[in-house]
């Protein structure tokens, strides 16, 4: 056993003591010929050689786009409502059906270009309701029949903001006096009617008169 | 027979004269995605997104296409208003395009889509020299332009109706500073509300989260609630929906219901709310307690009744 081991280790010793063949090039042959006048074998420092680097931060813009697909679906039953001709006492209401949905909750805003208007400057202002209090905020009840003006209600009302009863009403934002814009629906998916009053003091003559409402469903952000 | 026939046609007749009503003018009907854009972008960039906008009614429509640049409104709930003055996006260039047209106004027949292209041109300067960020909030809004409807008597008032949709976009833009580098964004908010309703007596229980952001840029925070017993142990976890919120503005984080239906005794809340990817997170905690107090007046009534019925039976035994 003793003489197994010395052989193994002597024939382990003899391998690895082998030098290795040092592969290089002479400095003589027949393709060339290297001549060295001084060969410095001095440490030297090392050069610090520049290296053009890129700050972390500089590189090609990026644009990223979210898209949120789900699409804004709204629909107004009519393009015109027709009051027929005014009459004091006989208040004229017509009906327009607001439908909209979105995969978000959205808002519809609503304004006129002017109160109800004739060719002749004849103007039918916004109602300020029974009790002179309705404006394009606030509702109030309009339920007497001498009580002029023009204003808008909605069914059912707890689809509507601010609309506290079946006969209550509010003023649309009049965009020639510089209201805003108002919210009058919140919500993600409904049918709303909204229902159109107007009526004329007995001091007006029937007239033509017209203006335009703009429904708008804008969704949430 | 004949006599029959001939009332069917007199019948007839008379359905048909009185069920003519007069010719209304018919509605409108709009379809239109996306609904909303989210576009984080560096100077210089040319973004092209595709809108698609559909006439699902039955009549030809002529629509109007506006710019209109936004805020958010007082509620807090993520609506908006629109601005009075003119769109200003400074040297960007915000454009609509039809194919290689720009349009400002478009016609679709009836049950007629159509794909139109937002172009913005942000150019590699600023408005300002030193600006390094910018944000931009804008809808684009489709109105519809009505066509002339004639009238029959010259005394009848009438109120034209439009209808518009829109589109909202949030655009968000990094300059090159003067380093030539751009600036990481940095993001800053904090917790304005964290509460639930008093006096809960059973679940679910719902969180009213109010979170403010106080950085330049706009952000769409994510969020979570976890909620221990008394004991300290983890009885449940609510995650909060994310929601875009403007820039130096607060919004309501809506939908955080913890579902739990039957709760007693006392608990804490913690939210957690990461800002953006690269943080920060932000946390707020609310304790509250459940106690059904009318089933535990219901019970001591009945106790008591129980009582009292026993003690006059034990007496008269």
């Amino acid at each position: 056993m003793k003489l197994i081991i010395f052989i193994l280790t002597s024939l382990f010793l003899l391998l690895y003591s082998i030098p290795n063949k040092a592969r290089a090039a002479t400095l003589n042959n027949q393709n060339y010929n290297i001549d060295i006048q001084n060969i410095d074998t001095a440490p030297q420092k090392d050069k610090l050689v520049p290296i053009e680097t890129k700050p972390a931060a500089q590189y090609a813009p990026r644009t990223e786009v979210k898209e949120f697909s789900l699409p804004l679906l709204f629909s107004v039953s009519e393009n015109q409502v027709d009051f027929g001709v005014l009459a004091t006492g006989n208040a004229s209401k017509r009906s327009v059906m607001l439908s909209s949905e979105a995969g978000s909750e959205y808002q519809i805003k609503a304004f006129e270009d002017h109160p109800l208007r004739g060719t002749a400057n004849q103007i039918l202002a916004d109602t300020t309701c029974d009790n002179g209090s309705c404006s394009e905020i606030r509702n109030a009840l309009w339920i007497n029949e001498l009580t002029f003006g023009f204003g808008y209600s909605c069914k059912p009302i707890s689809n509507c903001i601010d609309l506290t009863d079946d006969e209550s009403y509010k003023q649309f934002a009049d965009l020639s006096s510089k209201e805003k814009p108002q919210k009058i629906i919140l919500g993600k998916k409904q049918k709303t009617e909204i229902i159109l009053k107007a009526n004329i003091p007995s001091s007006q003559k029937p007239a033509s008169l017209s203006n335009t409402v703009t429904f708008m469903a804008i969704p949430s952000f | 027979m004949k006599k029959l026939l001939f009332l069917i046609c007199i019948f007839s007749l008379f359905s048909l004269i009185f069920n003519l009503s007069e010719a209304k003018a018919e509605g409108v009907s709009l379809k239109l995605s996306p609904s909303l854009l989210q576009i984080n972008a560096q100077a210089p960039s040319d973004i092209n997104h595709a809108f698609v906008i559909e006439n699902t009614g039955n009549n030809s429509i002529k629509l109007k296409l506006d710019l209109k640049q936004f805020s958010p409104d007082e509620a807090n709930n993520g609506h908006l208003e629109f601005l009075d003055q003119n769109p200003n996006f400074g040297t960007i260039t915000v454009k609509i395009f039809d194919k290689d047209l720009e349009v400002k106004e478009i016609t679709l027949g009836p049950k007629q889509k159509k794909t139109l292209n937002l172009k913005i041109l942000i150019p590699e300067k600023p408005q300002i020299e030193e600006q390094t960020q910018a944000d931009y909030y804008f809808s684009i809004l489709f109105t519809t332009i009505p066509k002339p409807i004639s009238q029959g008597n010259k005394q009848e008032s009438f109120t034209t109706i439009n209808a518009a949709v829109s589109s909202n976009i949030l655009l968000s833009v990094q300059y090159k500073d003067a380093f030539d580098l751009f600036v990481e964004k940095v993001t800053t908010g904090n917790i304005e509300e964290l509460s639930v309703p008093s006096n809960i007596d059973s679940g679910p229980v719902t969180f009213t989260i109010l979170a403010r952001n106080t950085s330049p840029h706009f952000i769409s925070p994510t969020g979570v609630i976890l909620i221990k017993n008394m004991f300290g142990q983890a009885v449940g976890k609510v995650d909060v929906d994310s929601a875009n919120i403007l820039s130096n503005s607060s919004r309501y984080l809506k939908n955080a219901v913890w579902d739990e239906k039957f709760l007693f005794g006392f608990y804490s809340a913690d939210l957690s709310l990461k800002l953006s990817d690269n943080g920060p997170i932000i946390t707020k905690n609310v304790k509250f307690s459940v106690f059904p107090i009318k089933l535990i007046i219901e019970f001591a009534v009945v106790l008591i009744v129980l009582i009292v019925i026993y003690s006059r039976v034990k007496k008269k035994l």
